[in-house]
């Protein structure tokens, strides 16, 4: 049996007119009338008229088979010619072989004709296989955030936070700033540090380092939360905090100072960052700021620097990396299918030959938090209680579904979850890993990692190092390129961020630009214990960037974005990961470039609300 | 070919007689087929039947969108900066086929996704399939994941620390198989089965009609092939052993173990004498912790031991006999339960899950009732009797132990890790005392008690129990030993 291609003509009918003719990718055939006459499909197979294409197609000697229809309403006229052939032969030869002969045409062969018929038709002999990545230990740059026995305490106080944070970024800040000021001249030579915001002397150009606390109006308040009437109920949380009676404040262990002056208008501050701030006090005690400094970008794990340029060599055949966030896994999601389809890409099997090729190149799925939907109030519940009995087809158990879609990711390749604010995680960060029995089946991987929500995650391209000795003596230079290359990927949930987000006013203020800012402060959740739930930790405050990451990943932002920040040799990839459930995004990074791409999954006509691009 | 008429076969099937939808990664499973081969099916089938309306296709296109023209243009123009490649993958109906083609710049691969009996226009439908996919996955197991195209890497690992015998078989048995224990943990045992009724009916119903087809099917494609001797063998006991395939050797040669064992305890249970019956159908629930060291000799012995036992304990034996009434009739219950549903191995499994519960619940009530007892008894017995009973006990309780286990733990291992294996002594305690002060008990009233009270402690037993009893082996001997001392 011979396999047939199909493909449609459409022919615009005008008589007098030139004849336009496109290959369409196949033929679709609505039951049309099929008018009498039809000289074309006649003249390939000798046959007249087409009412019956089953028959004619066992006519297997045919080069082709061309049936005619015509469209009754469209306008201009509009006739589409089906041409049926062989698989074995070139679809524009036939076409023009048998039928384009007497009617001079063009044809527009797409090439999708070739990924329906030929290409698909191949199923590769040898499987495409992952490229391995290793993940690396972490080092004390990169601490884990697991709290074990030491820190579980929640007997200590937040004031702990910082001053640590004070003590450990001070240094890093006072540096910064005489570098930055040290050509400022103003009364008498270079500014000098003022060790205690206190000692500030009146009208004397000095600068103080401190930690900036904000003092505003709208930011939730306990005592306002104990005097609300509580019959009444609570205002919902505002999604801004950031109002025009805001108050910046710089604070040390002595005391606080308010800051006031143009440059403040220039940066986006948030409760918790460390600063330097030039400026002198003024006649109503206030500190009349001049220009601001952070303590800049961490160095970076310095083991890559030198290999950038194999690095960008090795593009065509890197590893990727790829990450997800806001699944949202819910009694009734809406994105079943895009999750279907993302699993079915991610293990290469849907697509072309060229997908599943490109899906052999990422190496593991970083899921940024929200892999579950939150808990709808109670009289959703039953609503929805109602309808599951209906259909039956889907498991109740939001965790079961996700667990059997890990599972069919992790036999595939390895993963790294991280809980979010919807998942059934403690709220305070760092919130700890899901237990692993939690997640069925996929936790008998070793290759699945239940990870922290910040987590740091150091990845080297290639296999584990007894392997790739071994392959190193295969092809000395790759192995040797790999093995020396590591990242370091910080990936969060985004619950940092939201909360950032909420104290600055967004039409200056980008998500992506306050990412950046988090490494320019050496701080990737500032605002921590103050608005952002927080362990209590006593004697460090990890959320100190000691080391800037490769690549780092925000999870469940309304948007995706991406920014290369480069200072100097340091490069930090910042990718903020939209919800998969509203935007069907996944987004792909490269291991030795730092590319990015986005593969959007999506639905059309579907009774879903769509995410197509038209 | 045969095998094109076998898909013919198949897609026939389902769109027609069953009206069910068909996606190119369920044809590719069932059939065994490499999933572009299946795409390629799929395709060739609508073709064939473009006007019979038998099948509507959905597609999948991916490929470049000209997305950046309508994202770019928000506030954040400048601050979003860097334009990146994007690829849409879509899933589009038929008659959107075309229109869904203009949105893109280029594309680079399109297919046949799923047949369907009507047009698509709920998106999640396409995920029905996938249901029972997972479980043809999980008893194919690996093998099947080459062949149907699945990619995989070095970097993807098992653990090796879970013990590979028994955690993996049921483990990897199916993710719906699964799912049913683990509730069944967390719910009380009537909940299990409910729970369990539901899952079979979401699944069964559209798999019990599937499975015989595939199963059929896959036969087929074997002898042809004479592929792999997994699904021989699954051809020839379908129903008892699927499960082999994906099982290591180790946990295989342990799940004939267990079949062989259970009618031998049967018939051991006719020819031995009654009360060491009994006793071991109450010992029997707890599992023993070394189940391979010696299956085969020590089972026989426990009983010959036992006879010589006898003449102390045959007082006792009306006590204990009474108590276990209940037993019986459940143990039958279950032997019928697994004929009947032996159709479906997963049935069949998830019946000895819910056996071992009841089991259990059974030897707990009794105990609970000896335990009563001995409340009232110890304290004017527990001179004279302490001192031959530890012996006793002991053999009983290990050789009995040792026959059933194998059982127990079996299941255990599908859905649990680690953190429970931790010993409870406590309710191994409360038993060793329970027990040799019920021996010893001769009161006739004691008997009306043990009778009526299992019942209301059946509703009890958790499946913790089984790992305390098993964990138990030598700490009841201690606590045993312990105990007169306190005393």
């Amino acid at each position: 049996m011979k396999l047939m291609a199909y493909a449609r003509v459409s022919k615009v009918a005008n008589r007098h007119s030139q004849h336009e003719i496109t290959v369409v990718k196949r033929c679709i055939l609505d039951k049309r009338k099929v008018p009498d006459g039809l000289t074309d499909g006649k003249r390939s197979n000798g046959k007249r008229g087409c009412a019956s294409v089953r028959s004619e197609s066992e006519d297997r000697d045919a080069d082709a088979i061309v049936t005619h229809h015509e469209t009754p309403n469209s306008r201009p006229r509009r006739v589409d010619f089906v041409v049926e052939f062989p698989l074995s032969q070139n679809p524009s030869e036939v076409v023009s072989k048998s039928w384009m002969q007497q009617t001079p045409c063009m044809i527009n062969l797409l090439p999708s004709i070739h990924l329906l018929t030929e290409s698909n038709r191949l199923v590769p002999s040898e499987a495409p296989v992952r490229l391995p990545t290793t993940v690396l230990p972490l080092t004390d740059k990169t601490p884990s955030f697991i709290i074990d026995k030491k820190n579980k305490s929640f007997r200590h106080q937040y004031a702990n936070i910082y001053f640590v944070r004070l003590r450990a970024l001070r240094g890093f800040v006072e540096k910064e700033a005489r570098k930055r000021w040290k050509d400022v001249k103003d009364t008498t030579e270079f500014p000098k540090l003022v060790p205690r915001v206190l000692d500030v002397v009146k009208g004397e150009l000095c600068f103080v380092v401190g930690t900036i606390y904000m003092d505003m109006p709208l930011k939730p308040n306990v005592l306002e939360d104990v005097a609300r009437d509580h019959s009444i109920p609570a205002p919902p949380p505002r999604t801004k905090i950031w109002s025009e009676d805001d108050n910046v404040m710089v604070e040390d262990e002595s005391g606080r100072i308010l800051l006031v002056g143009e440059p403040l208008k220039k940066v986006q501050l948030v409760t918790g960052i460390i600063v330097g701030v030039l400026g002198m006090e003024n006649s109503s005690g206030e500190f009349s700021v001049v220009d601001l400094c952070f303590a800049g970008f961490a160095p970076q794990e310095e083991s890559d620097d030198g290999e950038r340029m194999d690095v960008d060599v090795a593009e065509s055949q890197q590893e990727y990396l790829a990450t997800i966030s806001g699944l949202d896994i819910g009694p009734s999601s809406a994105a079943d299918a895009q999750i279907q389809m993302m699993v079915e890409y991610l293990t290469g099997e849907g697509g072309g030959p060229d997908n599943q090729v490109a899906a052999s190149q990422i190496s593991r799925l970083i899921i940024a938090g929200n892999s579950l939907a939150p808990i709808a109030g109670t009289d959703i519940d039953d609503d929805v209680r109602r309808r599951r009995r209906d259909n039956t087809s889907f498991s109740p158990h939001p965790t079961l579904n996700l667990s059997a879609h890990l599972l069919d990711l992790a036999h595939s390749m390895p993963i790294h979850i991280l809980p979010g604010a919807s998942d059934p995680s403690g709220t305070i960060l760092p919130q700890q890993p899901f237990p692993r029995a939690m997640l069925g089946t996929a936790s008998t991987y070793s290759s699945f990692n239940c990870e922290t929500n910040p987590a740091y995650i150091r990845l080297a391209p290639g296999v584990s190092d007894k392997t790739a000795a071994d392959e190193a003596e295969a092809s000395t230079s790759k192995g040797a390129s790999s093995k020396s290359l590591t990242r370091t990927v910080l990936a969060v949930s985004g619950q940092t961020l939201d909360d950032m987000f909420k104290y600055v006013p967004s039409p200056p203020a980008t998500r992506i630009g306050l990412a950046e800012a988090t490494l320019r402060w050496r701080h990737m959740a500032p605002t921590a214990p103050d608005t952002l739930w927080c362990h209590p930790f006593f004697t460090t405050d990890p959320f100190i960037l000691v080391q800037t990451p490769d690549i780092y990943i925000i999870g469940n932002q309304p948007k995706f974005a991406t920014r290369l920040v480069t200072d100097g040799t340091r490069r930090c990839r910042i990718v903020l990961v939209p919800s998969f459930a509203e935007t069907g995004i996944l987004v792909l990074v490269g291991l030795r470039t730092l590319d990015v791409k986005v593969i959007r999954f999506a639905v059309k006509g579907m009774g879903i609300p769509e995410n197509s691009p038209a | 070919m045969a095998s094109e008429n076998k898909i013919l076969d198949y897609l026939t099937k389902k769109l027609v007689v069953e009206q069910t939808l068909v996606t190119f990664r369920s044809l590719s499973r069932d059939l065994e087929i490499h999933v572009n081969k299946a795409k390629n099916e799929l395709a060739k089938y609508h073709a064939e039947h473009q006007f019979s309306e038998v099948a509507h296709a959905t597609y999948w296109i991916s490929g470049e969108t000209n997305m950046k023209a309508d994202n770019g243009m928000d506030i954040d123009e400048d601050e979003e900066g860097e334009e990146v490649t994007e690829t849409t993958v879509m899933l589009v109906e038929e008659s959107d086929l075309e229109e869904a083609k203009e949105g893109f710049l280029s594309i680079n691969a399109i297919h046949v996704y799923s047949l369907s009996p009507a047009p698509l226009r709920e998106s999640a439908l396409v995920c029905e399939p996938t249901i029972h996919l997972r479980k043809v996955e999980a008893e194919k197991g690996q093998q099947l994941a080459k062949l149907v195209g699945r990619i995989s890497g070095s970097h993807v690992k098992r653990r090796s620390g879970l013990g590979k015998t028994k955690t993996l078989g049921p483990a990897v048995a199916s993710t719906s198989k699964a799912k049913a224990p683990r509730l069944a943990k967390a719910a009380t045992v009537k909940e299990v089965k409910d729970e369990k009724k539901d899952i079979s009916k979401s699944e069964a119903k559209p798999d019990s009609k599937e499975d015989k087809p595939k199963a059929k099917a896959t036969g087929k494609i074997n002898f042809e092939k004479a592929k792999p001797k997994e699904s021989k063998v699954e051809e020839k006991k379908p129903k008892a052993v699927p499960k082999l395939a994906v099982a290591e050797s180790s946990s295989k040669a342990h799940k004939v173990g267990d079949k062989k064992e259970e009618p031998k305890r049967g018939v051991k249970r006719k020819n031995t004498v009654r009360v060491s019956d009994s006793e071991s159908e109450d010992n029997a629930s707890p599992p023993s912790p070394a189940p391979q060291v010696k299956v085969g000799p020590p089972k026989r012995k426990p009983t010959a031991q036992k006879a010589a036992v006898q003449p102390k304990r045959s007082v006792i034996v009306s006590d204990d006999e009474v108590s276990d009434v209940p037993v019986r009739p459940r143990v039958k219950g279950k032997a019928k339960a697994v004929v009947v549903d032996s159709e479906s191995d997963t049935e069949l499994k998830a019946m000895m899950d819910l056996d071992d519960d009841q089991v259990i619940k059974v030897s707990r009530s009794a105990s609970e009732a000896r335990k009563r007892k001995s409340d009232e008894d110890v304290e004017m017995e527990d001179v004279q009797e302490t001192e031959p009973e530890p012996v006793i006990k002991s053999k009983a309780k290990k050789a009995t132990k040792k026959k059933v286990i194998p059982v127990v733990t079996e299941d255990y291992s599908s859905y649990e890790s680690a953190d429970e294996e931790e010993p409870e002594p406590e309710p191994v305690k409360g038993k060793g005392k329970r027990k040799s002060t019920a021996a010893e008990k001769k009161a006739d009233n004691g008997e009306a008690k043990t009778t009526s009270k299992p019942p209301s402690d059946a509703a009890e037993p958790k499946p913790k129990q089984k790992k305390a009893a098993k964990s138990t082996g030598q700490m009841d001997l201690k606590s045993w030993f312990a105990k007169p001392a306190k005393k």
